[in-house]
């Protein structure tokens, strides 16, 4: 087990009704799982009580130390090039500054955006932004990568290609994912379990036992989707 | 093959001063050469000028004493710069937050005019009257870009705070690589107001001393506000009008040669 979060509760503040309440689930080292809820189901402060930008009132949290979060948006910084923005999250790594460059060009490389090393964040779109923000995590060599739906503001067609970019990623890195997501058909296509978030709570945790690639048009998918959709 | 600047060691480690190569002598040469200077030369002229007998004085005394009040904004708006910084850096601590915000609410809504008969009085006697006009500026200065830079540390995406946290960037990488670079946008909008409330300030502070003590006229703020108005009382009526020109033209020229480059040069740094 990689994570696991018992009877874990947030309060922001008391009787209020967006306090997180006596949350439990684990995960396994290398399992894809997704959080799916409606906004404000309280998906997100699980996950910044994942990677400790916020603190637990009570409970028992364990996670690795290398745990890491791609946001929707506004992660890069505007000022530095996207090898820039990678190299950065190494400046503390004991290796040489030819060895940064080499492992941030790697990463870029494998998500298949070496050609953008010298662009600008404001000349990247949509898509070409979260490859350089999941590039970055990886240099890092994270645990666990947490993404925040990733994939929200993306074309149907550029959405198709990060899932296979982000599917390939899991596999060759032996990953754990966790990813945040509203849309409960992106949440079938790719992750192995979902935990459904309803009233700052987990209501349902459900299996996804399809083997990859998925067929979004296949009866269980859809039966899938049905189920998900009940529990939220 | 092109490395990331902070690996180059030629090259500061501050973002702040990566200027994009058409900006980089201009910024990095060319206008800092010019005020330094500027600044330097005005002030030994200033410090060598006999008593001014205004009713023969022409456009060189109206463009020198447009110099000297300018110098004197550039050496008030450095320190306030100085300053303005730590000061904004230490209230966007969320522990310090709380009582020094409300304190620096406090001092900056002080018109700071009325402490200018102390603060002259007491420069007066330490034999360093232009002291007086540079204090005065620079608190008139301060408060504007200490505001201005908390805004700006405000408005850093809560997005961006967490990823330094999540990647381990802290101190003084979080301060040079994130934190100054996000307050450009801010800090050079702070500094235009800034600088226009100081050469109201400077004019104001120019003429008031002109005129003490008791109507005698001083010579030792010598400046654009005080030529302007030795010259109405000495009806020179052209002195007064190349006062008047020279002034007006020095804000337009440094409207377009820095404050429009330097907020141009500023939008790369914007989320």
């Amino acid at each position: 087990m990689i994570i696991e979060f018992k009877n874990v509760s947030k309060v922001f503040q008391e009787g209020a009704g967006d306090n997180l309440v006596d949350v439990s689930f684990s995960i396994e080292r290398g399992e894809f799982v997704s959080f799916v809820g409606a906004s404000g189901s309280g998906k997100t402060t699980v996950m910044e009580l994942l990677v400790g930008a916020t603190e637990k009132t009570k409970g028992e949290i364990i996670r690795p130390k290398k745990t890491i979060m791609v946001f929707q948006k506004d992660s890069l910084l505007p000022w530095l090039s996207v090898l820039e923005n990678v190299t950065l999250v190494l400046l503390n790594e004991k290796i040489s500054d030819a060895e940064k460059i080499k492992i941030a060009r790697e990463k870029l490389a494998l998500l298949q955006i070496e050609k953008l090393a010298d662009k600008y964040p404001h000349e990247l779109s949509g898509g070409q932004t979260q490859r350089v923000s999941i590039a970055r995590a990886l240099a890092v060599d994270p645990e666990v990568l947490i993404l925040d739906e990733p994939f929200s503001a993306l074309d149907e067609k550029t959405k198709e290609e990060l899932h296979k970019d982000i599917l390939k990623t899991w596999k060759e890195h032996s990953l754990t994912i966790i990813m945040i997501s509203h849309q409960i058909e992106e949440v079938v296509l790719l992750s192995q379990r979902a935990f459904a978030m309803s009233a700052k709570k987990i209501s349902a945790e459900i299996e996804i036992p399809f083997a990859y690639p998925r067929n979004i048009e296949d009866e269980l998918f859809m039966k899938k989707i049905v189920e998900i959709r009940r529990v939220l | 093959m092109k490395q990331p600047y902070f690996f180059n060691k030629k090259e500061s480690y501050l973002p702040a001063v990566q200027i994009p190569a058409r900006f980089r002598f201009y910024f990095t040469v060319a206008v800092p050469a010019m005020i330094i200077l500027a600044t330097l030369g005005v002030l030994r002229i200033v410090g060598e000028l006999p008593m001014l007998d205004y009713r023969e004085a022409d456009i060189h005394t109206a463009v020198v004493a447009t110099l000297a009040t300018l110098a004197r904004l550039m050496i008030a708006y450095v320190l306030a710069i100085v300053v303005a910084i730590p000061l904004a850096l230490v209230a966007e601590k969320s522990n310090a937050k709380r009582f020094l915000l409300p304190i620096y609410d406090i001092a900056q809504s002080i018109p700071i005019l009325i402490f200018f008969p102390f603060v002259a009085l007491a420069f007066v006697k330490l034999g360093f009257s232009e002291g007086a006009a540079i204090f005065i500026l620079f608190v008139a200065m301060l408060w504007k870009l200490v505001f201005s830079i908390i805004f700006g540390l405000n408005s850093l995406p809560n997005e961006i705070k967490q990823t330094a946290q999540m990647y381990n960037i802290t101190g003084v990488n979080y301060l040079t690589k994130i934190l100054i670079p996000a307050i450009i946008p801010q800090l050079t909008i702070g500094s235009i107001f800034a600088f226009a409330d100081g050469w109201n300030f400077v004019i104001v502070a120019e003429v008031l001393h002109a005129y003490l003590p008791n109507g005698v006229v001083a010579n030792d703020l010598f400046g654009v506000g005080s030529t302007m108005v030795s010259a109405a009382s000495a009806g020179n009526e052209t002195l007064f009008m190349y006062s008047l020109i020279a002034v007006v033209s020095m804000i337009i020229v440094l409207n377009l040669s820095i404050w429009q480059k330097l907020l141009s040069y500023a939008e790369r740094f914007k989320f």
